[in-house]
């Protein structure tokens, strides 16, 4: 499966949404201007997962993971190399984690980030399908990328495809570049872009209000 | 499978932590145990409670948004360091004094049939951790701050400067303003500023630490018994801790605060480790400043050393001149005696000896001042040895030794001044044979070693004491010894030796298997390779020839009266006509009346030197075939051509052989 253009366009337009509200969480929380970027936005067979992924991390990293249920159902998760969770927890805290070792604080830190971009992105997808997600509660994972992958594909039956998007987030002059993955089955993922692309057409061609 | 209501509460009043519920209004419709022993509300009087009206707080914090998220159902993590706690709960825990209790929360949706029914809330108490983290941050931070001062301590430097910087980065690391840090020596100076500007309530807790020597902390200066402090002092509390400049008092460091506190080990900890190291580092800069003077100290001694030397070298030649004449005088007038001949030779050869020990002295002394300058030409190893063992040869002869000889074959090339190689290999010789019974044996070898032109010379003499090896080319080094020292010597030789074979990039080493047991002296140079093949050396100077003639007018001057009538005897003897005078005015009338062919020339006259009578001599006319030969004590490169450039012909360094003297009077050349 791949995203024609327009669906792309149309994606990445819902994810900017999506990071914008994030982006004002935190800039709120944290008392500093927080940009979100989105780089770009593909989906992948979950095979293909591990090589997409290698553009924006590798060796270990801290993963938020939330399972979500309902209608659609799918893991959420946002990504982050070791050493840019930790900058990343500096940014926004001034709290600059000693050694190699993200401590107790720095990862209740990173679930709330790791939440509140989550919770934006498929907040945004469920206000378009118009159905509620039912979320467990996100948990902060460190461990190697492989290992973390392996996790998302056991137990799980049919073709499955993730959509990634990279977030890059900014604060003053420094940056931590991370990416966001919802792995869906290819049924959800279906129903998800058509109703993106329904969104985008409403968006482009309002309907005319003269009688 | 749902849980029942009942386990529900079960697990809900066993669990560590608190757990809320409310409904879709946000009333309060549970409240656990936790939550009544921390909150000091029961759930009775909580229960049916709007939970924004029982914690008001929540609004003003805008906290409230997060339940209408989790109402919009959201799930909601709130980490404890983005918001500090959720509920204010007072806490007994040490070291969080008047802090509410710090949490990290979740607040999650409650869903019935797909519609949002309420809210349930889990708060952690994770103050421990915050005091544990925060202490743990503070202790790194003072780490890195110790660090890097001790690394600015070691790497040494002003230590004002450090002073100043530590007591900054103290107020940094302590959150205090840094004029409430001091740090002074023992008379209460302070060494930040260099003045003594310390207050006096500081001075009298510096005397009292000086004292105490160790920390003292004050509490709350009212109620101090131990010090008498002015009721007008502006401080409340202070720790005061001693700074040591090795074992000695230096002074102290001193915190103090204008509000009654309490002050941690932790913070007595972090002062005393910053005057230990501030004590380092005011102990390395004393010692290095010693360091220094008694550097500048030998340096001076060194040198006033060297131009003693060199004076007492040059003053010794002066009578030496004189006596070589006279020595020359006599046997060119006949011995009355065979017994007058062995005195006459006597004397000679401790003339000659004196001669060679004062050149020796004045070789190390320039040396050391870098004043000596090598005449390098291609020359070779085997013609080096010929010379050496040439002017050993009586020595070696007198004391029988038996010398073996091994030249290079073939000969091995090298850049040198020849000269003093021959005097180098010349002064082992002299030292092989000097050091070895007379009827032993010596060894000489000259042949090439990798790059290396390599001469060995080795005896079967006194040995070397292993304790002495390593000194034993230090200046005035002797080997202590009873024997008979009639060959005597200064202990100079190797010295000048060594530096000399340095001078041409080379080394110079000294091997003994112990006493008794012989020693063996090797001497590396670098070779040349063996294309190379040796050049003449152009001569250069200028030539002034003087037809040989059976008699010169001679003139003589010199302010050493004995040296002058000793010279001019030696030359009367030779049937010249021989003037003399005494000083440089003289020198010119007589030069004038007399017109002599020769005047040997002392430079060192009073008044007007040699060189001044030189150059006056040349600009008058009259005198232009006049030769002019200098007689002095100094006979570098330096000093022939200050003769030269006054016009002089020749340069002769006293005191002078006869021969040299005469071959002026028959051909005038400059070297």
């Amino acid at each position: 499966m791949e995203l024609s253009e327009n669906q792309k366009d149309a994606l990445t337009e819902l994810i900017n949404i999506a990071f914008s509200r994030t982006a004002a969480s935190l800039s709120d929380l944290t008392g500093n201007r927080v940009e979100l970027d989105v780089p770009e936005v593909s989906i992948h067979p979950i095979k293909e997962l591990c090589e997409a992924l290698a553009r924006f991390v590798q060796g270990d990293v801290a993963t938020v993971h939330q399972i979500f249920t309902g209608q659609l159902a799918g893991d959420a998760l946002l990504l982050l190399n070791h050493d840019g969770a930790a900058t990343l927890v500096g940014m926004l805290t001034g709290i600059h984690p000693s050694g190699s070792r993200l401590g107790a604080s720095s990862k209740e830190v990173l679930t709330e980030v790791g939440n509140i971009l989550l919770n934006a992105c498929l907040g945004i997808f469920g206000d378009i399908l118009k159905i509620h997600f039912s979320f467990t509660v996100p948990r902060l994972h460190l461990e190697a990328l492989g290992h973390l992958l392996d996790s998302l594909t056991i137990g799980k039956e049919g073709l499955h495809y993730a959509l990634l998007v990279g977030a890059k987030f900014k604060l003053q002059v420094n940056e931590v570049t991370g990416c966001l993955v919802i792995v869906l089955g290819v049924a959800s993922l279906d129903h998800l872009i058509k109703a993106i692309e329904g969104w985008a057409e409403s968006a482009v061609s309002p309907t005319d209000g003269r009688h | 499978m749902p849980l029942s209501k009942s386990l529900l509460q079960g697990v809900a009043e066993a669990t560590c932590v608190g757990i809320l519920t409310t409904d879709d209004q946000l009333q309060i419709t549970s409240w656990n145990h936790w939550l009544e022993t921390n909150s000091k509300m029961s759930a009775a009087n909580v229960i049916g409670q709007s939970l924004l009206e029982v914690f008001p707080e929540l609004r003003a914090r805008r906290l409230d948004r997060y339940y209408h998220q989790a109402l919009g159902g959201q799930m909601v993590v709130l980490s404890q360091v983005l918001h500090g706690y959720l509920l204010p709960f007072r806490t007994d825990i040490p070291g969080a004094g008047e802090a509410n209790m710090q949490q990290t929360s979740r607040i999650a949706p409650v869903v019935e049939k797909g519609r949002v029914v309420g809210t349930v809330t889990v708060i952690e108490d994770v103050s421990e951790r915050v005091i544990h983290e925060t202490a743990l941050r503070a202790r790194a931070r003072e780490q890195a701050t110790l660090a890097e001062l001790s690394q600015r301590a070691l790497v040494g430097g002003d230590f004002a400067t450090l002073a100043k910087e530590s007591v900054q980065a103290l107020a940094i690391l302590l959150d205090v303003p840094h004029h409430q840090i001091h740090l002074l020596d023992c008379e209460g100076r302070s060494t930040v500023t260099g003045e003594n500007q310390a207050p006096p309530f500081i001075r009298t807790l510096c005397d009292f630490t000086s004292k105490a020597i160790e920390p003292v902390v004050i509490d709350d200066v009212a109620a101090e018994s131990r010090m008498a402090f002015p009721s007008n002092a502006p401080f409340v509390s202070a720790v005061s801790v001693p700074v040591f400049r090795g074992k000695k008092p230096y002074g102290i460091l001193v915190l103090h605060k204008s509000v009654r506190q309490g002050f941690s080990d932790e913070t007595v900890r972090v002062l005393q480790s910053v005057a230990n190291m501030l004590g380092f580092a005011v102990e390395r800069e004393h010692l290095e400043q010693q360091l220094r003077h008694r550097a500048e100290s030998l340096a001076e001694e060194a040198q006033r050393k060297d131009e003693f030397l060199a004076m007492l070298a040059h003053e010794l030649r002066n009578p030496l001149a004189p006596i070589r004449n006279a020595v020359q005088i006599i046997r060119m007038k006949g011995f009355a005696s065979p017994s007058v001949q062995q005195a006459n030779e006597i004397i000679d050869r401790q003339v000659q000896q004196m001669v060679r020990l004062v050149d020796d002295l004045l070789d190390v002394s320039r040396i050391s001042r870098g004043k000596v300058q090598l005449r390098i030409e291609k020359t070779d190893l085997n013609s080096i040895v010929a010379r050496a063992v040439e002017s050993v040869r009586p020595l070696i002869d007198a004391r029988k030794h038996e010398l073996t000889l091994a030249m290079a074959m073939p000969t091995v090339w090298l850049n040198g001044d020849s000269a003093r190689l021959v005097q180098i290999l010349s002064n082992l010789l002299n030292n092989a044979a000097k050091y070895t019974d007379s009827g032993g044996r010596l060894w000489l070898t000259a042949e090439r070693s990798g790059d290396d032109a390599v001469l060995r010379v080795r005896d079967s003499g006194i040995g070397i004491r292993s304790d002495l090896l390593p000194k034993i080319f230090d200046l005035f080094v002797q080997s202590d010894r009873d024997l008979d020292r009639s060959e005597g010597g200064l202990g100079i030789g190797l010295t000048l030796a060594r530096r000399l074979v340095e001078m041409h990039g080379g080394s110079l080493s000294a091997t003994s298997a112990g006493l008794g047991l012989g020693s063996e002296f090797v001497v590396r140079l670098p070779a040349l390779v063996e294309s190379e093949r040796i050049s003449e050396t152009a001569s250069g100077g200028e030539t002034r020839k003087i037809p040989p003639a059976a008699r010169r007018r001679v003139l003589v001057v010199d302010d050493n009266v004995d040296a002058a009538a000793s010279l001019a005897m030696l030359l009367q003897l030779q049937m010249h006509e021989v003037h003399l005078a005494h000083d440089g005015q003289s020198a010119l009338a007589e030069a004038e009346k007399f017109r002599p062919e020769v005047i040997f020339l002392d430079i060192g006259l009073p008044g007007m030197d040699g060189y001044e009578v030189a150059r006056t001599l040349r600009r008058k006319i009259g005198h232009e075939d006049l030769v002019l030969v200098a007689m002095t004590g100094y006979g570098q490169e330096d000093d022939r051509r200050a003769s030269q450039a006054a016009g002089f012909d020749g340069h002769l360094v006293k005191p002078a052989d006869l021969a040299a003297v005469s071959g002026y009077l028959k051909h005038v050349n400059f070297e």
